[in-house]
């Protein structure tokens, strides 16, 4: 028995209790038999229980009693549903919150689902959760609810899919209280007044795909973040677009380790009132960032502050962001690799603040910081306190503009990197400065073209996790056979700086 | 019925009882955890504090805590107190049916932007806001976001609650925590 299936064989009928005389006077002359009786008693209860489908609608010939053809509330009918069983809900309105603290089982979950667009509202939470394992939702529109559109508490193997969320006054979806082993699949969450989803205390959700759009107010006070992740572990963000919310795409905050932000496409969050909403944002340890996209956020693009200690930041592209393309703030240890940064306000990779033992490499930052100087510049900035045990290395570093200078490196601006070298031994050793021959960097394109010198420069050891094998868009790294590999690594001297390899 | 069935039905019990309970089986272990998040009127300084306390059994309380004050429009940290450490018993209290919680402790703590060492005086009062919640799990919390998977179930019961209180640092520096933003009282039965 899986746990969290306690209700599941708590309510079938046990075929033991009814034979228990007959099944205890044959095994009184021998209690060897015992195993063989325990044996077929788990056999029995282990026979499939024929799986059913509870209607729902709320039409006039719907009908509460048990059996009949149509439940008016997916509340009753979730509460007759036992593992296997689908509860099919009907076009319409369905005002109530719908309690779910049933569970499936893992060969034979629960199924809310509908095919027809059903909505539902509530004065409290529209779907809740409670204590439930191996339960699946889908299809439904959550609008207007008062507190949270889904709020899962205490929940196991629960998914959502392809739901809405639709204008809730609370949290668009909570998953909190020691949560676990969640899957978010395609849902959109918009217009919430509250953080569109914020994970608490939870472990291994897993959110792919969908759009988290337009948390919160820009009022102050009243600004709340895209996706949330407080006190969680070892879940990831995949393919998401967050967009439009009134404080930071998605944020990272109170000891949530383990978090992997993939494919996710973090721009135009804005506060609206201050510089201060990033595309995501990590203020604790030992999170990744990886293979996404932040722009046109009003801060910085992805940015590792005040405790984002062991991230990683890599294959990344980070343009025309309000301030930094990357920062690392008071996170030691960062490593910030094959990342593209372009046009961004201040400094493209800034590291500040005692954030020591950084890793900066294989990265492409072109035009940020133009003129006039606002903050920083630099298409690379390391403060002084910084400098200590941090790496700078083959990137490709470009200015087109009339702004401010190259690089800034504890304390010096540079305007060539030579000067950098020459001041500086061991840093940059392999920098390239010049355009790096983008696609298009003003449709923010930022694919290589044959000509590039990022091609096969970059050293293949920068981190010594499989993150780098791939590029952005989980191309592996090639050999570009009309190019001389001037790149270096255990992994091959060929692969590409920046985000994107190219195809070869 | 015949004393030859009476003598084995209660070896069939014993033999039952001997393979359900658990060998270690472990005492009820209590844990209260709450957030708060707040930002001035202008916008730009946000306190977020976390705080996560457990009493395991027979071993010594325990305390997560982070307060994190920031002026995210300059950049700027402005109080960074961590804590995580052993606390005396007695500073952690539950009631039978976790009807509430309370947090009262002392402890010397650093501030890591500003390097200076001070006392905090941590008082936090956890009240259950709805009926309380029970699942079998094969994983249980021992810190904030940290795990310890179980060879046996473990049964887990929580209450959501509202939580209030104040941290207050020698040097007159005080931290409000009002309406905390998630905030549960946990317990956790059984496992290994």
């Amino acid at each position: 028995m899986l746990f969290g299936e306690t209700n599941y064989l708590s309510e079938v009928e046990c075929p033991m209790t009814k034979s228990r005389g007959p099944a205890l006077r044959a095994i009184v002359p021998a209690m060897a038999t015992l195993p063989v009786l325990l044996g077929a008693v788990a056999m029995i209860a282990a026979s499939p229980v024929e799986a059913k489908t509870l209607n729902v609608n709320n039409q006039a010939t719907c009908n509460e009693t048990n059996g009949n053809p149509n439940y008016c509330t997916i509340k009753t009918a979730v509460t007759k549903a036992n593992p296997g069983d689908t509860v099919l809900v009907a076009a319409g309105t369905y005002v109530a919150r719908v309690l779910i603290n049933r569970s499936g089982t893992s060969s034979a979950p629960i199924n809310v689902t509908t095919n027809q667009g059903a909505v539902v509202t509530s004065t409290t939470q529209g779907f809740d959760l409670s204590g439930a394992s191996w339960v699946n939702i889908n299809g439904f529109t959550v609008s207007t609810t008062t507190n949270e559109g889904i709020r899962c508490t205490l929940c196991s193997n629960v998914n959502l899919t392809n739901n809405t969320v639709d204008h809730s006054n609370g949290k668009g979806i909570l998953i909190t209280t020691n949560s676990s082993d969640m899957v978010l699949t395609n849902n959109t969450i918009q217009d919430s007044r509250l953080t569109g989803i914020d994970v608490v205390g939870s472990q291994r959700i897993t959110i792919n795909d969908g759009q988290v759009l337009r948390s919160g107010l820009r009022i102050s006070t009243k600004t709340y973040k895209g996706i949330r992740f407080s006190g969680a572990s070892d879940s990831t963000v995949d393919g998401t677009e967050v967009a439009d919310n009134s404080d930071s795409g998605i944020y990272m905050i109170n000891s949530s380790t383990g978090i992997r932000i993939k494919n996710v496409r973090s721009h135009d969050n804005a506060r609206g009132f201050e510089r201060a909403a990033a595309g995501i944002e990590s203020r604790t340890a030992g999170n990744i960032v990886e293979s996404s996209t932040a722009y046109s956020n009003e801060d910085t693009g992805i940015n590792m502050r005040w405790g984002g200690n062991d991230g990683l930041i890599v294959n990344n592209t980070s343009y025309s962001n309000g301030d930094h393309g990357i920062d690392i703030l008071q996170s030691i240890n960062a490593k910030v690799v094959n990342n593209s940064v372009y046009n961004n306000r201040t400094a493209g990779i800034n590291v500040e603040g005692s954030s020591t033992g950084a890793t900066i490499m294989n990265n492409i930052s072109v035009d940020n910081g133009p003129a006039p100087l606002i903050r920083t510049w630099g298409q690379i900035r390391v403060t002084t306190t910084s400098v200590p045990g941090t790496t700078a290395n083959y990137n490709l570093v470009f200015n087109s503009t009339t702004g401010g200078p190259l690089y800034h490196w504890n304390g010096v601006y540079f305007s060539k990197l030579s000067s950098l070298k020459t001041a500086n031994q061991g840093v940059e050793t392999n920098g390239l400065q010049g355009d790096p021959l983008w696609v298009n960097r003003a449709a923010g394109n930022f694919h290589l073209t044959s000509s590039s010198g990022a091609i096969d420069s970059a050293n293949s050891d920068a981190i010594s996790t499989p993150e780098i094998d791939k590029d952005s868009e989980s191309n592996a790294r090639c050999d570009e056979s009309s190019k001389t590999n001037t790149g270096s690594g255990s992994g091959g001297a060929f692969y590409d700086r920046g985000a994107f390899e190219f195809d070869c | 019925m015949r004393r030859h069935n009476i003598y084995a039905l209660a070896g069939f019990a014993l033999l039952l009882a001997a393979t359900s309970i658990p060998a270690e089986a472990a005492g009820p272990r209590t844990n209260a955890v709450a957030s708060f998040a707040s930002h001035d009127a202008g916008g730009c300084i946000s306190t977020e504090t976390s705080v996560s306390v457990h009493k395991a059994g027979g071993s010594r309380d325990h305390l997560e805590l982070r307060v994190l004050k920031v002026d995210e429009c300059s950049g700027t940290g402005i109080i960074d107190v961590r804590i995580d450490q052993s606390i005396p018993s007695g500073s952690f209290r539950v009631t039978a049916n976790q009807s509430s919680a309370w947090l009262s402790v002392s402890l010397p703590v650093e501030d890591s932007f500003s390097r200076k060492r001070s006392s905090a005086s941590i008082t936090i009062r956890w009240s259950a806001q709805e009926e309380a919640v029970s699942a079998m799990r094969s994983e249980e919390p021992v810190a904030l976001g940290k795990f310890k998977r179980s060879q046996k179930a473990v049964k887990r019961t929580v209450r959501i609650s509202g939580a209030t209180g104040t941290i207050r640092l020698s040097g007159g520096t005080s931290v409000a925590l009002e309406s905390a933003e998630s905030a549960w009282i946990g317990r956790a039965e059984g496992g290994s």
